[in-house]
């Protein structure tokens, strides 16, 4: 993890190091003559070699300081928690929508495969892993946010303001980032009941007795909640990107936001600092997932106590 | 599984999403997709040659709906959204297939040769695949758009960055589990070089997976072009693509809705045949399954 994480920081530094534009003549604005433009360079340690930069930048962020934005001269650490609970509640009403929808939508495409709701459902499917969250975010404003007029199809209220109106304003986002992770958790868990459903074990379970309900939900269901947990994880990358895209139709204060501002306006500490977060939370999230393992599946834990 | 600590994506879990869909479609489904796709490549190659010119500006007949002179209807500034959707396809199009064919290009020799011979040329390469799994896609495509800049070419190189980590580890996936086998030994011991033995023994024998890959990549890849240029990193105006017109279709959603409707179903029903059409993928280009 540690070096995924080293390797990540030096890619991030590295590319926004040579990307074009200079942060100083976006600060001194379209009139700034070289010396001011030089005078800020040398003011943001701008000047110096590029290792030097980089060992100072890599040094103070392991001490918890991500240091200050170019723009506005506001603690990176400041506007990240400012909007660290817009994109995670965001985040979080994506897993609650995705789980609500994908697991009763893969046990029912499991058990009804053969007839018309098990292709209903793997048409849906289909089509919600293509449709690209953007556009999914748009269908949702014309139609449930301006020609039905139930749920407000643009910005967000925050939560100490109104908590009501905060969770309307999240429904939509919501819904659209969630829908295409509730298909692939549909798929993958239909596709892990049906294998599971083959197996010898399920016709030993039947045959001593146990009811189909039992076996599908003690038995198959437990084996194959192993990948729907494994794609969960996966996803929750996939997850932090669409948040980006998500807050851009929705007009949200996110993170996702923030990165984007902060990318038009080349302001380095801020995109390194996010850049490093959304990497570290998903090699955190791919770790719990690791550590998932062994609550679900009683044989992964054993084998490690052994 | 549970020893991935510290390596959050080994090659078993990006290989998964292809075992998962193995269960194969019925052909008729994987068929209507490819036709589907191939009528969409037709008509963005010969359909601009009978549409209007999509930078022609009508002034007075802006934001307008369907009619028979404007079929889908009118832009902001008054030009036909039709042609304008037909020449923009092109660009994602173009891009998607592009971006696919570089991140193969580079890709598979590379996960060919780490699988092949350990060494630092394979850590190397498997540290660097970490790195760019680590990343979210759109995050990283964010990043390398904003370093190359905008354009169809700088475009197909951002995303082909983003593309390239998933062809080596199906590419490395593949040699490791071939390299043992007889056929392999029997090569070297004829005395084939390395080299032919990779390119002309293994990779005929890992090119399945990779085919169906490709597809699942060119759909990600016009995904990734229409979002880039969603958040305005993308190609830059006049030049039309979907992901720009839906941007701007988005400030217009009241007034017609159709602007934003058109680019999003063309998206979709791309995506959807490249996806549904992916199984079928190595029953065209695997030349022993053909036979």
């Amino acid at each position: 993890m540690v070096p995924v994480l080293l390797g990540s920081a030096i890619l991030i530094f590295f590319l926004l190091f040579v990307l074009p534009g200079d942060p100083a003549v976006f600060i001194a604005g379209g009139r700034g003559t070289e010396a001011q433009v030089e005078l800020i360079r040398r003011s943001l340690g701008l000047d110096r070699p590029v290792p030097v930069q980089f060992v100072d930048w890599l040094w103070r962020t392991a001490h918890g300081d991500f240091g200050t934005s170019y723009i506005n001269g506001f603690s990176v650490k400041v506007l990240l928690l400012q909007r660290l609970p817009v994109t995670a509640e965001l985040a979080l009403g994506a897993i609650v929508v995705a789980t609500a929808i994908g697991l009763p939508a893969g046990l029912a495409g499991a058990l009804w495969s053969e007839g018309p709701i098990g292709r209903l459902i793997d048409l849906f499917n289909a089509v919600a892993i293509a449709v690209p969250v953007f556009w999914l975010g748009i269908l949702f404003q014309i139609y449930i946010g301006l020609q039905l007029g139930i749920l407000p199809a643009l910005g967000y209220v925050a939560f100490t303001d109104d908590p009501v109106e905060n969770l309307r304003s999240m429904v939509l986002p919501s819904l659209t980032l969630g829908l295409g992770i509730a298909a692939v958790i549909a798929r993958f868990l239909k596709a892990g009941i049906l294998e599971g459903l083959r197996q010898n074990y399920v016709v030993t379970a039947r045959a001593k007795g146990l009811s189909r309900r039992r076996v599908l939900f003690k038995h198959v269901l437990r084996n194959a909640l192993m990948s729907v947990v494994t794609v969960t994880g996966l996803q929750f990358g996939g997850l932090l990107g669409g948040a980006v895209l998500t807050e851009s139709v929705f007009n949200l204060p996110g993170l996702g936001n923030l990165m984007w501002i902060s990318i038009q306006r080349r302001d380095y500490f801020v995109i390194q600092a996010l850049t490093l977060l959304t990497v570290a939370v998903f090699l955190l999230v791919n770790l719990a997932t690791d550590l998932t393992y062994g609550f679900i599946d009683p044989r992964i834990r054993t084998q490690e106590e052994q | 599984m549970a020893s991935t600590l510290g390596a959050p994506l080994e090659d078993d879990i990006v290989v998964a999403p292809i075992i998962a869909r193995s269960r194969s479609l019925p052909p008729i489904v994987a068929l209507t997709a490819a036709c589907s796709l191939l009528a969409i490549i037709a008509l963005t190659v010969f359909g601009p040659i009978f549409a209007a010119a999509p930078d022609a500006i009508h002034v007075g007949s802006r934001l307008q709906g369907p009619s028979s002179t404007y079929w889908l209807g009118t832009d902001e500034l008054g030009r036909d959204l039709l042609s304008r959707l037909l020449y923009g396809g092109r660009v994602s199009l173009i891009v998607g297939f592009a971006s696919t064919a570089l991140a193969a290009i580079v890709g598979v020799p590379a996960g060919l040769l780490a699988g092949y011979r350990k060494g630092v040329f394979a850590s190397l390469v498997l540290r660097v695949t970490d790195v760019l799994l680590a990343f979210p896609s759109v995050l990283l495509a964010m990043l390398t758009a904003t370093f190359f800049g905008a354009g169809v070419l700088n475009l197909s190189l951002a995303i082909a960055v983003v593309n390239v980590a998933v062809f080596v580890r199906l590419a490395r996936a593949g040699t490791l589990s071939q390299k043992g086998l007889e056929y392999v030994d029997a090569a070297r011991s004829l005395g084939c070089s390395d080299l032919y033995i990779i390119f002309r023994s293994i990779l005929p024998n890992t090119v399945s997976p990779l085919t169906t890959q490709a597809a699942l990549s060119t759909a990600n890849a016009i995904v990734l072009e229409a979002g880039l240029s969603f958040l305005g990193l993308g190609v830059h105006p006049p030049t039309s693509s979907w992901g720009v017109m839906l941007q701007v279709a988005k400030s217009y959603l009241y007034q017609d809705p159709w602007y934003g409707l058109a680019p999003g179903l063309l998206l979709v029903a791309v995506v959807l045949s490249l996806n549904a059409s992916a199984d079928a993928f190595p029953l065209i280009f695997d030349w022993r399954l053909r036979a």
